[in-house]
């Protein structure tokens, strides 16, 4: 083809053009399209951190009234009107004892434990494993 | 080819037209684009930008163990815009009325509200009102509905009736703590106690976010140019147990059944740190409702009035007598005589309630002798007996944060008359704060160290790391540990069956401490029928846990014998909250503790 005709030079010339006008019109809707996708995820950020901050407040909500629910005078007037017949102990009914506890109920749980007679561990080289 | 409609002629014509249309085109969008650019675009960005406050959380109060005593609540605060009413939504007014918990009238009045008349400024005072509250408090069931298809206000369909969500401080335990917990005002800005004090930690800081809104006011997120975020203020923890806390109230409360006295005051404080485990006073008032309790509920008394000490004082004298070696618990006082020669002046000494001839300053403590207390002053003298004084925190604040403490009041030596050195021993002639006496006797609990009162435990941020941990801070030495401990030996003596106060006897546990019984002054005379009562001390005596001071002012009228003796209206709540301390607290009794330890377990210094 005779680059130099004028027919040719005005089809190439429209052939550019045109894949120009392509060119920059798919940019042009790309950067709509990109504009849209960032103002959809916006949007979707902003009704997430709404919901967060709702869930927030519930939580809130939920720990004031727990803590409301929990207050002694609640619990007074719960165990009244339930008769559950609680009462903190009184110093009458502890009676104080000179032993560990600890000790004395894990040896009665345990007794072979505590009452067999020591056997001591003998560790041998290249023992089973 | 014709030309035919389009000859030369016309086609210019239509071109001029069009191009004259296309140049008006072009020179209006040359006067917007260019010339008016600066105007417009001022206009543009008021209409669409917009400024959004997004408010931090205030922080929440804790006690020791992370139960919530304050926090923060979203609610609703409920209103309408006048200029939005329709005649037809009226029909139901008295529904919404209900659900806001207010009358008909309410709301007339709220709609009938167009413009600002209270305004003195005239420009303001004619502009439209658009946001007239008509109940705050509202909860989201009540706002939006319940889940159980429960109709809530926006279900009534009501144009102009809207609301806004705020937080709101909340008060979970109510009254529990009011004195110390404090409370917000009614703009929300710290008013008193934890609140204000620790208001710079509690607070957090506002965020903002500059962004665009459409046409429907809704904004555009897209548009967003700067996003600050909110941080939410900080979390305090406080020393005060909220079920120590609770137990006292409830004694208070038992107090003023009781009693009917005109204030009393509980204070209950860990033996060796210092650390307040509750504290309170009657009268006390709703920290949900503060707004409607009298202000005279609203005082601290524990920091804020002052009465004299009475007996209790006397551990100033011989902690001081025995602390300088003047004296043993052994050495004996002739307290029969009225009459005693002090500095070449002839004074006349204090009466005794329980007269004796001699006694020892161990019988001296345990009687509550008042002519012994002056005579062991003396043998100080007025110098060194001041400066015990001011070294057990009287004349002084004890560094209490809050609530306006005051110093109460002693005077120096040179402003003295002749009787105050027979008289300030047993606790006349000087004015002490509950907690003054209260961390007196702190200090022989804690081997001889005069503490200040630590009522911060925390800080921590909202993902609970600490960003700042209150120790316990020593104001000074006061007596020798030896002092101290010989001095909880003879404060035994006051609960035991001998002594002044046998209703303070926990059994199983040593028990020491002091009772007073004051006389007030009314009309400028001691008066026979108005008494301070009072009872401080700790326990286990030995190795002590706890102090506990109950102080109850003009409990008389109500006492069968006529007079508030400490012994009979403070002792038995001392021994009752003591009761209940060993089983919550977990004090074990100290049983058999050698004698040559005896001298090393006032404290652990």
């Amino acid at each position: 083809m005779d680059k130099s005709a004028s027919n040719a030079f005005i089809n190439q010339l429209v052939a550019y053009t045109l894949g120009m006008l392509l060119f920059t019109g798919s940019i042009g809707l790309g950067t709509v399209w990109l504009r849209y996708e960032i103002s959809v995820v916006a949007n979707r950020n902003q009704s997430l951190q709404a919901r967060i901050a709702q869930v927030q407040r519930e939580l809130d909500d939920c720990i004031a009234e727990k803590a409301a629910a929990q207050s002694p005078d609640n619990l007074i007037r719960l165990n009244s009107t339930m008769r559950l017949g609680l009462d903190i102990p009184r110093q009458e009914q502890v009676g104080d004892v000179p032993i560990d506890v600890d000790q004395w109920l894990a040896s009665r749980l345990n007794p072979e434990l505590f009452t067999a007679e020591l056997q001591p561990v003998v560790l041998r080289r290249g023992g089973s494993r | 080819m014709s030309k035919g409609f389009a000859s030369n002629y016309r086609m210019v014509c239509l071109a001029a037209g069009v191009g004259l249309c296309f140049g008006g085109v072009a020179l209006r969008l040359v006067d917007l684009h260019v010339w008016q650019r600066g105007e417009l675009l001022k206009f543009v960005e008021q209409a669409r930008r917009t400024f959004i406050v997004v408010n931090a959380r205030r922080g929440n109060i804790l006690d020791r163990n992370g139960e919530i005593l304050a926090t923060s609540r979203p609610l609703m605060e409920v209103g309408l815009d006048p200029s939005m009413l329709r005649p037809e939504d009226e029909a139901r007014w008295p529904q919404l009325a209900r659900l806001l918990g207010i009358t008909v009238a309410d709301i007339r009045a709220a709609a009938a509200r167009r413009t600002n008349d209270a305004l003195e400024d005239d420009e303001r005072a004619t502009k439209p009102v658009h946001w007239a509250k008509l109940a705050d408090g509202i909860d989201d069931t009540v706002y939006e509905g319940g889940k159980n298809g429960r109709e809530g206000i926006l279900g009534l369909k009501i144009r102009g009736v809207y609301g806004n969500r705020v937080y709101r401080r909340f008060y979970p335990y109510n009254s529990l703590a009011s004195h110390l917990i404090g409370f917000l005002g009614g703009d929300g800005a710290a008013a008193a106690g934890v609140e204000r004090y620790m208001d710079f930690y509690l607070h957090g800081e506002n965020g903002w976010r500059e962004s665009e809104r459409n046409g429907l006011k809704k904004e555009l997120a897209q548009f967003q140019t700067r996003d600050v975020p909110p941080i939410d203020g900080y979390n305090v923890k406080l020393t005060i147990d909220m079920y120590v806390q609770h137990l006292i109230e409830a004694e208070l409360q038992r107090i003023a059944d009781l009693y009917q006295p005109l204030k009393a005051t509980i204070i209950v404080s860990d033996a060796q740190t210092g650390a307040l485990l509750g504290l309170a006073n009657y009268p006390t008032f709703n920290l949900n409702e503060f707004n409607k309790a009298p202000i005279d509920a609203l005082r601290n008394c524990a920091v804020t009035d002052v009465f004299e000490p009475g007996s209790t004082f006397k551990i100033v004298a011989i902690s001081g007598a025995l602390n300088d070696r003047l004296v043993t618990p052994n050495s004996a006082f002739d307290v029969g005589s009225g009459e005693v020669d002090y500095h070449g002046r002839h004074l006349r000494l204090p009466r005794d309630d329980h007269p004796f001839d001699t006694l020892t300053v161990a019988g001296i403590i345990s009687h509550s002798s008042n002519r012994g207390a002056a005579q062991l002053a003396m043998l100080m003298g007025d110098q060194r007996f001041y400066a015990y004084t001011r070294a057990f925190g009287f004349g002084q604040k004890t560094g209490f944060p809050f609530g306006g403490e005051i110093e109460g009041i002693l005077a120096a030596p040179k402003d003295w008359d002749s009787l105050t050195i027979t008289r300030m021993p047993m606790g006349q002639s000087v004015a002490a704060t509950p907690l003054q006496v209260h961390y007196a006797m702190a200090a022989i609990a804690d081997g001889g160290i005069l503490l200040r009162p630590q009522l911060f435990s925390e800080v921590r941020d909202e993902r609970d790391n600490i960003v700042f941990h209150f120790d316990e801070v020593p104001r000074r030495r006061v007596i020798e540990p030896e002092t101290a401990a010989t001095m909880a030996r003879l404060l035994e003596g006051v609960a035991t069956p001998d002594g002044t106060a046998p209703e303070a006897a926990i059994p199983h546990f040593e028990v020491a401490g002091k009772t007073g019984t004051s006389n007030k002054v009314v009309d400028g005379k001691y008066s026979d029928r108005h008494h301070v009562a009072s009872f401080v001390g700790f326990f286990p005596a030995t190795r002590p846990r706890v102090v506990i001071s109950v102080i109850v002012d003009d409990a008389d009228a109500h006492c069968p014998s006529g007079v508030a003796y400490g012994h009979a209206v403070a002792a038995p709540s001392f021994k009752r909250l003591g009761e209940e301390l060993i089983q919550y607290l977990d004090i074990k009794p100290v049983t058999d503790l050698p004698l040559n330890r005896f001298a090393f377990a006032g404290g652990p210094r």
